[in-house]
């Protein structure tokens, strides 16, 4: 095990907390997804070249198992676990800002697959042409898109 | 929501994980476990082919044949062509594909298991009716055909059949509706 491995999955483990959280709803399925991002990453971290940002590679990654993830649960399901892996929030002692999160998560589980993707990339400060980088689609394409999901957004919130 | 979202990051602690090779290794030695549970299936249909064929001879008659080689031509390709496309679906490159293209391949593999299952699902019935026939035929060395079976016990037969068919179709469609949400999600992100 590399000490950049550790220390670079350190440095990105709250996104992929937050990313598990827009994917899976229940505690068991949050820990199963963050277990195989984390496995995905580890299996696959020889191979990054360095042509893009590390950061950029982890939310590739991290978002396409994600993706695979649910959509073979169903088929798939794997009951297995990484022993050493864990995954636990602490409690959030400001109830408002967690009520907040809560309500923050309940409107962006309601966008479809890509969206909540694209969403998650926006929130996390990434550039336009990153989110199309990642997402495979053009930078007016997720332009679009994000308008599109705003409109969606603000419709929910206002209802 | 980006005030949340980064009030989240600053405020939310999270338990400090540890990770060691040997559990990783471990969890990749599992999964690879898995794959051997669903090889069963397949070495279950290749033995059931190749009972059905030594013991061909046997059938006699040109209908019996038929069925026998419908049902050999069926446990030879369905199970590896399923295997095959569930084996694609579970090696995607997620590391180099970006999450499009992850959702074109899980959407192409997810088409061909489709069209599979329906072939599955219209083909079961008659293929449970020529294995009903072939065993007759190989355990008691009786043609069913020819059997003297009384009227209602056919009718019955043919409603079971019928009925199996319906159900078939119904439980297609069901799980028919699952499917096109992966497909409207792709058609939408034009």
């Amino acid at each position: 095990m590399s000490y950049d491995f550790l220390d670079t999955i350190k440095e990105n483990e709250r996104a992929i907390f937050k990313l598990v959280r827009i994917y899976a709803d229940q505690y068991d399925d949050q820990k199963d997804l963050y277990q195989e991002i984390i496995y995905q990453l580890w299996k696959s971290f020889n191979s990054f070249q360095g042509n893009s940002k590390i950061s950029t590679w982890i939310y590739k990654v991290a978002l396409n198992t994600s993706l695979t993830h649910i959509n073979l649960k169903n088929k798939h399901s794997k009951t297995i676990s990484i022993q050493d892996i864990g995954l636990q929030f602490e409690e959030n002692n400001d109830t408002q800002l967690e009520e907040k999160i809560t309500e923050m998560y309940q409107y962006i589980k309601q966008l479809n697959e890509i969206d909540k993707a694209i969403v998650f990339l926006f929130l996390e400060g990434k550039s336009y042409d990153e989110i199309a980088d990642i997402m495979g689609f053009t930078t007016t394409n997720i332009g679009t898109r994000l308008n599109r999901i705003k409109i969606k957004l603000k419709n929910q919130i206002a209802k | 929501m980006k005030n949340v979202w980064s009030n989240m990051e600053e405020r939310t602690k999270i338990t400090p994980f540890q990770i060691s090779e040997s559990s990783l290794l471990e969890f990749n030695k599992k999964t690879n476990v898995f794959k051997i549970g669903e090889v069963i299936g397949l070495v279950i249909a290749y033995a059931l082919v190749g009972f059905v064929l030594y013991k061909f001879n046997n059938l006699d008659d040109w209908y019996l044949r038929l069925c026998g080689c419908v049902l050999v031509i069926y446990l030879l390709i369905m199970p590896i062509y399923t295997l095959f496309e569930t084996w694609k679906m579970k090696h995607i490159d997620i590391v180099k594909s970006n999450c499009k293209n992850v959702l074109e391949q899980i959407y192409t593999a997810k088409n061909n298991l489709k069209k599979a299952e329906k072939i599955s699902f219209i083909a079961s019935p008659f293929l449970f009716l020529a294995s009903i026939v072939i065993l007759t035929k190989f355990f008691t060395d009786k043609n069913i055909f020819t059997l003297n079976i009384q009227l209602p016990i056919v009718f019955l037969i043919g409603v079971a059949f019928l009925g199996a068919i319906v159900f078939n179709i119904w439980a297609f469609k069901k799980r028919d509706k699952e499917f096109k949400s992966v497909k409207q999600l792709l058609e939408d992100k034009n």
